[in-house]
């Protein structure tokens, strides 16, 4: 019943593994980040695409770092139904949402420093290229296709899957946290990633599971913008064996972050003299407040981010289902 | 004199990457400074000399770089700054180099990036490895105030200006370069900002990035700094490229980065780039170095019960 054949490595640096499990087949590849040519190559498909929706074919800078050979496809081999996932489809969702939204307003804390907004406000400089939604925040969620592809998500056509909403009790939490059942096979790849020029991080990251009973996949946006706003779009799926449908859990979590999270010069006692934060009062104010509280300085990591988002009810969140 | 025989032996410990003592290190710092603090904020170098990009505590990619170009004294390195943050060993790349500089001061020259400042380095990693691998934090107060001292550009033979970001539209010449008053923590603002921030940009004059902060200049921008300061390439850092280096507007300018599979993940090769006694250019690629030349095994990503 089980046929696996993991991590084989079939290219410069890219890998492929297959795996197959109660009548799922589950294939996934992961590989370097795309190089400038074939960057170029992308950008001209995301432009194309866009144009033949309607869509502004201008197609803004992209992360800097794609996975883009990277993608996961699982295959319900009865019905031919396919879930797949990959850097193509997040980055497209990412510039569709840009088009209509921009970056919804977030910027870095330096920005509200007087120069800066000097700057903005007097130069109009390049703001056809500035309208763009810079924290590469994505609400993808995977493609659902309805035959099993062999080139990864992009290529899928076919009749769209039609996910209805879920009046069930949803994903089966309990069985989901049991760490005494085996994973049979194991994900994790990385579709896409920007620092945001060092004011952060934004990151598209799936992980998925194979248990004896089920699997989960989790496909999560996690945004990071130091000292100013934590977001994290979390797209879950989930089978249970031999059950008639598959489910989703798509949830929006977000955040403001007060400005004393903002890593400040603990215990350091130039810190006052120190000429940017001499005159910045909020930095001024949090390194007065937290002298005594030594230690790591560090702003939440995705881990921390996502336990505060965890405190705090999402913004959206939705479960859907679909009959195999 | 015994202080050289004493930073032979940190040399030799730190290629080894074995990490000094707190003491050594504050001693170390002290005679960086010296040196350092005589150097010009556009510091001149004499070519042959080898141009670098980030190294970003890569250690063991930082050896690859110098099997590929040679050791120090040899060769004539320039360092275009960003030596810690996000990989495991800043605290051994920075001081390895450091010492260097201390030893061989006119065959190694250190620039300072973004990444050599107290804030950022909260946040990327070098604080906290310091206090994981020191179990204070003097070590980075020493770095920190080192990263002070660092010069904020270099020029090769009057010809070819280095710098870790990019140009600042508050500066026309080099002189008002000279004239910046840098022993200071990374400003929010201001030309020496903008030095270790901006970017290149495929666009017309300047731009302000679309996070708010950070300027983007284009090519007549690059252009006009060229000819009035009568230069012929601007060689910088602080983008990762997968190639390894990317020219950029006719030429006219270089973005080199020397860290190969950047952060362990991503898959790239790095570049430095030799320029011979003739300014004449050649890029060499190299890999990140093999994983059994690592100090610790690869972390194969464990199953985990996530939710």
């Amino acid at each position: 019943m089980v046929a696996a054949s993991n991590g084989v490595e079939v290219s410069n640096g890219v890998k492929a593994s297959s795996f197959e499990y109660k009548g799922w087949r589950f294939d996934s590849v992961s590989g370097p980040i795309l190089s400038t040519c074939e960057r170029g190559t992308l950008t001209d498909k995301l432009s194309a695409t866009a144009a033949s929706k309607g869509l502004p074919s201008i197609v803004p800078p992209l992360p800097e770092a794609i996975f883009g050979h990277s993608y996961l496809t699982m295959t319900h081999e009865a019905s031919g139904r396919t879930f797949s996932f990959d850097a193509a489809g997040a980055i497209a969702c990412w510039m569709r949402e840009s088009a209509h939204k921009g970056s919804g307003g977030v910027r870095v804390t330096t920005a509200s420093l007087p120069s800066w907004k000097k700057v903005a406000d007097e130069q109009d400089l390049a703001m056809g290229a500035s309208d763009y939604d810079w924290t590469f925040s994505t609400d993808y969620s995977g493609t659902t296709g309805a035959e099993s592809p062999l080139s990864p998500t992009t290529e899928v056509e076919g009749a769209p899957a039609q996910w209805g909403v879920h009046t069930g009790s949803g994903l089966d939490m309990a069985l989901l946290r049991r760490r005494d059942i085996p994973i049979l096979h194991f994900v994790d790849l990385t579709l896409y990633e920007d620092d945001l020029g060092d004011n952060g991080e934004s990151v598209v990251r799936l992980r998925m599971r194979v248990m004896p009973s089920c699997f989960l996949l989790l496909l999560r946006h996690a945004l990071r913008v130091d000292g100013v706003h934590i977001r994290q779009h979390d797209t879950r799926v989930f089978h249970k064996f031999g059950s008639p449908h598959v489910l989703r859990d798509r949830r929006l979590g977000e955040a403001r972050l007060a400005p004393l999270r903002k890593p400040v010069l603990l215990d350091e006692p130039a810190a006052a003299t120190a000429a940017p934060w001499a005159t910045t009062t909020p930095h001024r104010l949090a390194c007065e407040q937290q002298q005594a509280s030594l230690r790591s300085a560090s702003v939440p990591n995705e881990q921390q981010a996502a336990e505060k988002l965890a405190t705090l009810p999402p913004k959206s969140e939705s479960v859907e289902e679909l009959l195999l | 004199m015994a202080g050289t025989s004493d930073l032979d032996r940190q040399i030799e410990q730190l290629r080894r990457c074995e990490y000094i003592k707190e003491a050594e290190v504050k001693a170390l710092c002290a005679k960086a400074r010296e040196i350092l603090v005589e150097e010009s904020n556009v510091q001149r170098v004499d070519a042959p000399v080898t141009i670098c990009g980030d190294i970003h505590g890569q250690f063991y990619d930082l050896k690859e770089l110098f099997k590929v170009g040679g050791d120090v004294p040899d060769a004539n390195y320039l360092f275009m700054g960003d030596f810690v943050d996000r990989g495991f060993y800043s605290v051994e790349t920075f001081l390895l180099l450091l010492a260097l500089k201390v030893r061989y001061p006119d065959r190694i020259t250190l620039i300072r990036g973004n990444h050599e400042s107290r804030q950022i380095t909260q946040v990327y990693g070098f604080y906290d490895e310091c206090l994981r691998k020191y179990g204070s934090v003097n070590v980075w107060r020493y770095c920190t105030e080192i990263f002070d001292y660092l010069s904020l550009s270099s020029l090769i033979e009057d010809k070819i200006f280095c710098v870790h970001g990019g140009l600042s539209p508050s500066i026309n010449t080099l002189d008002q370069i000279r004239v910046i008053d840098r022993k200071q923590e990374v400003p929010h603002d201001g030309a020496m900002c903008d030095l270790m921030w901006s970017d290149p940009e495929d666009i017309d004059g300047w731009g302000l990035s679309p996070r708010g902060a950070g300027y983007l200049f284009g090519g007549d921008v690059v252009a006009q700094f060229s000819s009035t300061n009568s230069i012929d390439l601007i060689a910088r850092a602080h983008q990762l490229v997968m190639e390894g280096y990317k020219h950029m507007f006719n030429d006219t300018l270089v973005t080199v980065w020397s860290a190969p599979n950047y952060c362990y993940r991503c898959g790239n090769v790095a570049a430095i780039l030799e320029l011979d006694e003739h300014l004449n250019k050649n890029f060499k690629i190299f890999e990140a170095a093999p994983q059994d030349q690592r100090g610790v095994p690869a972390k194969k990503p464990a199953p985990d019960y996530f939710l």
